[in-house]
């Protein structure tokens, strides 16, 4: 067989014409007969006792079939990390997005209507809106059975950080912060829900974790986690924020309620109003190393904001506390940090997942050490990178890493040290200043912790006797071109076209059970999971064409669809008539099972939780308007290694995606929330960056091989966006001098620590403006 | 929560008597604004009076004075390139309103009628002396833009009467104008700060002057304390000329009374509303973008 025909070419997305003419059915689109339209009724403060909920008059609205309250519901707390999720509210109100009654009508309009009748009975109380301020003494509670506010808390070290310091020729300490950002995806969270008589619920969701959320809305709902079927629809985006819902609850309550299918649709207010964003974090970082640049020693100290409840948080501020180590060899480190309820929204997980915030600030103290020491920062960061074939403080183990080629070479197509000569001889406080900077990051490709029964991943190849493959996994695609790879992958194996396959949605009806798509896990792990499959499959459909020639299958030769023997060939299709001819109609079945080269991290979180690790070099120009506080990135290199890539115009469409993405979060991107209230929750004053925003990008994908993924594949997409704010505001500094310690660098923040820095050195104050 | 009744009159005088006959009648062109506010039940009108079939509120031409018809889109006004040449100010607005799929559909007569503080087109209206021209079943009545926002969202166009068009003084050719924002992002955002500037140069010197700011105040305004700073400078004297901008965006920040909301704080805007209306004073008599 010659090499492979579709692995590394450059197809574009599967589904991309169906999304382009508007035909893909996302669950806005999906109506089914008799389905009532839910809406949800929310909290009338942030933090207070609730003593009654009158429906009566919502009741009586025409078309109206439910109105529920938590006496209405099974009424416990569950939750994926901590039990204090409810599917209504009962005693208490936490934040305004608390959920106090649920109305099912037959028209949107008369659920609505109902649902400004409903009236609540609410003693408000003092409420607290800060995590900093939640964790003093004195602090309102939020939860009664957690006193402190104290969410969840994390504590790691190795080695002997404090000895190690006392040996460090310099140590940096710095602060920095980290804002609220809206996952801002696509389409708006919607569900729908359908009870069955026999108990059941068919939950029609875009978790892109169905498994995971099936186990919690079980354990919500009071059934046995088989009784409930979940669908995935086609996703409108997530970026993390559609793991587990409380929607899908509200729903099936109303569902079974009424009998009736029961659709719950955000718009974009709502969404945005109740939206469970990246958790804020305030970061104490401090960094002990030798005169010869040489790290030593790392302390980090995280606050974050859980909000009302807990979500996936504390995934979050783990990684947020120690993922850095397997960027970094700090040879000595310890982390601590705690996660506050606040009456706020509850926040969760987003691309990146703590690994992009603690980046921010980690990255910005190499470069500040770099000019300490006077070694530069491409330079500082070699010397301290962790090396392929490491295993790092935390036991994970780096099986490849091609960081080292990824920085000489960022370094070179930006001209990197050129650019930064000039930029240092302008940096000012005043007029235009362009700057440059650079920034490095990893990820996973997969964290064995989340799922602990399902590591790796298993799929069913299908095939009819017309040559139609489908593929099953349990891995939900989110957007990001999974079906793509997946069917790529799956036809080098089969001989076959991506014309020919589809991907199955999951269902659990159908689909294997799986941890599902998150931790930049899919390609890598699926992937290899659908090779298994798919070859497991040709080798039957092999067996049987030797039968037919009268041949041994390793004298069968494939060239892209065809299969020969000798003068004797079948195309793709003809080889499957004949395979479902001999088989009584049998479709072709192939069975992948992929269990990944990691190792169950203890519960001092030792070991390695992911099969391969992906590397990324960025580096950011920028000008900075020194006179309005206005930042514009003007140009931009990403140099990755994600091993083999697998599809360059998608992995060039993730990492471009997660620039965007980043440049957002860098530069404008902020949920302003006062006292508990989302004030920004549309499109028009929650910025994300327009095409206007965007810098010239070039993206380049290093020669790598990871021997634990498919055809030497790893994962791309949330590497993608760990270095982006650090290159950013490392840009900014080499312009200006100034260190941004918070996002994002707004406009306004800049203005006020250029007029604050002007202030300082009044020998700027004779420069004459720049217009 | 019911739907508001809906009505397409053809006429100027059709239009005004259906909206006087309700004081909840709200009119309607590219609905850009109004959809959204029904939507956020911020407005909510018993009928919305369709203005796009009536021909008089379509007309654009330039002369004395020269028209714009309230239900003309800004996509076609940026069409055209005589109006844009002689505008220049109201086409830099224009061009920077929305993206096109909204220029596409928003008029000059719901932007100045939503009277958003920040509405783009303001500034230049105000200083290229737009007069609104108001008909009612009482007959028809001029009112110069100066006069015309009365409030954030509110205009002296009273229930009952519909806004026909805006005139504008002829160009005379010895005239400079420019418009400057300042922005959040660079793709299709609002003003947190705008301003505009007209100059008309006689024999060398800026014999009229017109100074206008966004953003800054319950309504986009003029600012004739900069008007008078400017009036009689010498446009070869670039000392002069640079001391005289620099106190006109002086006196634009000392006649601004901003507020503090999600996309700046008062202190902000006022840094940014000296900044921005130097930038258009800049642009207006040293760059001479006309």
């Amino acid at each position: 067989m010659s090499g492979p025909a579709w692995v590394g070419q450059g197809i574009p997305q599967v589904d991309m014409l169906d999304k382009l003419r508007g035909s893909t059915k996302y669950i806005a689109d999906i109506s089914v007969s008799g389905m009532l339209h839910a809406v949800i009724v929310r909290s009338p403060v942030a933090h207070g006792r609730l003593h009654a909920v009158d429906v009566d008059r919502a009741k009586k609205v025409p078309g109206v079939r439910a109105v529920l309250t938590s006496a209405d519901t099974p009424h416990r707390f569950f939750g994926p990390h901590a039990n204090d999720w409810e599917i209504l509210a009962s005693e208490k109100v936490r934040s305004f997005g608390d959920e106090i009654a649920a109305i099912a009508a037959t028209t949107l309009d008369a659920a609505r209507e109902a649902a400004a009748l409903v009236t609540a009975t609410v003693e408000e109380l003092p409420a607290v809106f800060d995590a900093r301020e939640a964790l003093r003494d004195g602090a309102p509670t939020v939860w009664e059975d957690r006193p402190g506010n104290v969410a969840n808390s994390f504590q790691i070290s190795r080695g002997n950080v404090e000895e190690a310091f006392a040996k460090a020729d310099l140590v940096v300490t710095d602060r920095y912060s980290t804002n609220q950002i809206y996952h801002a995806y696509l389409e708006p969270i919607g569900v729908m829900a359908e009870y069955h008589p026999s108990g059941s619920y068919t939950l029609t969701v875009p978790s892109h974790i169905p498994y995971k959320a099936r186990l919690t809305y079980a354990g919500a709902l009071g059934v046995r986690p088989d009784q409930i079927r979940i669908v995935v629809p086609p996703i409108g985006g997530s970026f993390g924020a559609k793991y587990e819902m409380i929607e899908p609850l509200i729903a099936a309550v109303l569902a079974r309620d009424t009998g009736r299918p029961v659709r719950l649709v955000y718009d974009r207010e709502e969404d945005a109003l109740i939206a469970r964003s990246r958790p804020p974090f305030w970061f104490h970082h401090r960094i002990g190393v030798t005169a010869e640049g040489m790290f030593i020693a790392r302390e980090t100290e995280v606050v974050g904001t859980a909000g009302s409840r807990v979500f996936w948080s504390p995934a979050v501020l783990a990684t947020a506390i120690h993922r850095v180590d397997s960027l970094y060899n700090f040879h000595n480190m310890a982390g601590t940090g705690a996660l506050a309820y606040t009456n706020e929204a509850p926040t969760t997980c987003m691309r990146g997942f703590g690994n992009a915030e603690s980046l921010f600030g980690i990255e910005q103290m190499i470069d500040e050490i770099g000019e300490k020491l006077g070694i530069d920062p491409v330079e500082l960061r070699q010397r301290n990178a962790v090396r392929e074939g490491e295993t790092t403080l935390h036991g994970w183990h780096i099986s490849s890493s091609k960081l080292p080629e990824c920085l000489e070479r960022v370094k070179e197509v930006s001209d990197l040290d050129n650019q930064r000569r000039e930029t240092r001889k302008q940096r000012g406080l005043t007029g235009v200043r362009r700057g440059i900077g650079v920034a490095i990051a990893h990820h996973v490709s997969g964290y064995r912790p989340i799922l602990a029964d399902y590591d790796g991943s298993s799929a069913i190849v299908h095939a009819t006797s017309g040559g139609r493959v489908t593929l099953f996994v349990g891995e939900p695609d989110i957007g990001q071109g999974q079906a793509t790879v997946l069917s790529q992958l799956a036809c080098d194996e089969l001989g076959c076209s991506p014309d020919d396959v589809n991907l199955q949605g999951v269902d659990s009806a159908l689909s294997p059970d799986a941890v599902g798509t998150l931790a930049s896990r899919a390609t890598t792990m699926a992937g290899n999971a659908v090779v298994a499959a798919a070859r497991s499959a040709r080798q039957k459909l092999d067996a049987l064409l030797a039968d037919h020639w009268r041949t041994t299958p390793d004298r069968l030769h494939r060239e892209g669809e065809v299969v020969h023997f000798g003068e004797q060939s079948l195309t793709f299709r003809e080889s499957m008539a004949l395979y479902a001819a001999s088989n009584c109609g049998l479709p072709l079945l192939g069975e992948g099972v992929h269990r990944p080269a990691t190792q169950m991290p203890d519960k001092d979180k030792y070991g390695n939780p992911s099969a391969a690790y992906p590397f990324a070099a960025h580096v950011a120009e920028v000008e900075v308007d020194c006179d309005s506080g206005q930042i514009r990135v003007t140009r931009y290199w990403a140099v990755h290694d994600s091993g083999t890539i697998l599809n360059p115009s998608t992995a060039r469409g993730q990492v471009v995606g997660a620039i965007a993405q980043g440049v957002g979060w860098a530069l404008m991107e902020d949920v302003k929330v006062d006292l508990g209230r989302v004030r920004n929750p549309n499109f028009l004053d929650y910025r994300i960056p327009g095409s206007g925003d965007m810098p010239e990008t070039y993206v380049e994908f290093v020669d790598a091989y990871e021997p634990n993924g498919p055809h030497g594949a790893k994962s791309l997409a949330e590497a993608a966006i760990n270095p982006v704010t650090a290159a950013i505001a490392n840009a900014f500094h080499d312009a200006t001098g100034i260190r941004c310690h918070d996002l994002p660098l707004a406009p306004e923040r800049i203005w006020e620590l250029l007029t604050g820095a002007r202030a300082q050195s009044p020998a700027h104050d004779a420069e004459e403006a720049l217009i | 929560m019911s739907q508001p009744g809906y009505a397409i009159p053809r006429s100027v005088q059709e239009a005004v008597e259906t909206l006087a006959r309700s004081t909840a009648a709200r009119p309607i062109a590219g609905g850009t604004d109004l959809m959204v506010q029904m939507r956020l039940g911020h407005r909510r009108p018993d009928v919305v009076v369709d203005t796009r079939a009536i021909e008089e509120l379509h007309l654009l031409r330039q002369g004395d004075p020269t028209v714009i018809g309230a239900a003309v889109t800004l996509r076609r006004f940026l069409g055209d390139a005589e109006l844009t040449g002689s505008y220049p100010a109201l086409a830099q607005a224009a061009n920077l309103l929305g993206g096109r799929q909204i220029q596409a559909v928003a008029t000059f007569g719901g932007n100045v009628c939503n009277a958003s503080p920040a509405a783009e087109t303001a500034t230049p209206l105000l200083v290229y002396a737009a007069q609104a021209v108001i008909e009612s079943r009482g007959g028809r009545r001029e009112v110069p833009l100066t006069a015309f926002f009365t409030g954030p969202g509110k205009t002296v166009v009273d229930a009952g009467e519909l806004l026909v068009g805006l005139h504008l003084p002829p160009p005379t050719g010895d005239e400079r104008s420019a418009y400057r924002r300042l922005e959040l992002r660079r793709s299709v955002d609002i003003a947190v700060v705008s301003a505009s500037s007209w100059v008309r140069v006689v024999e060398g010197r800026i014999a009229t002057a017109r100074v206008a700011v966004g953003a800054v105040n319950a309504v986009a305004m003029r600012v004739p304390a900069a008007e008078a700073t400017l009036t009689g400078v010498e446009v070869d004297d670039s000392r002069a000329v640079e001391r005289a901008i620099a106190q006109a965006a002086v006196d634009c920040r000392d006649a601004s009374r901003p507020i503090d909301d999600t996309r700046a704080s008062a202190q902000y805007r006022l840094a940014m509303v000296e900044l921005i209306a130097r930038r258009a004073l800049n642009d207006t008599i040293l760059t001479g973008a006309h």
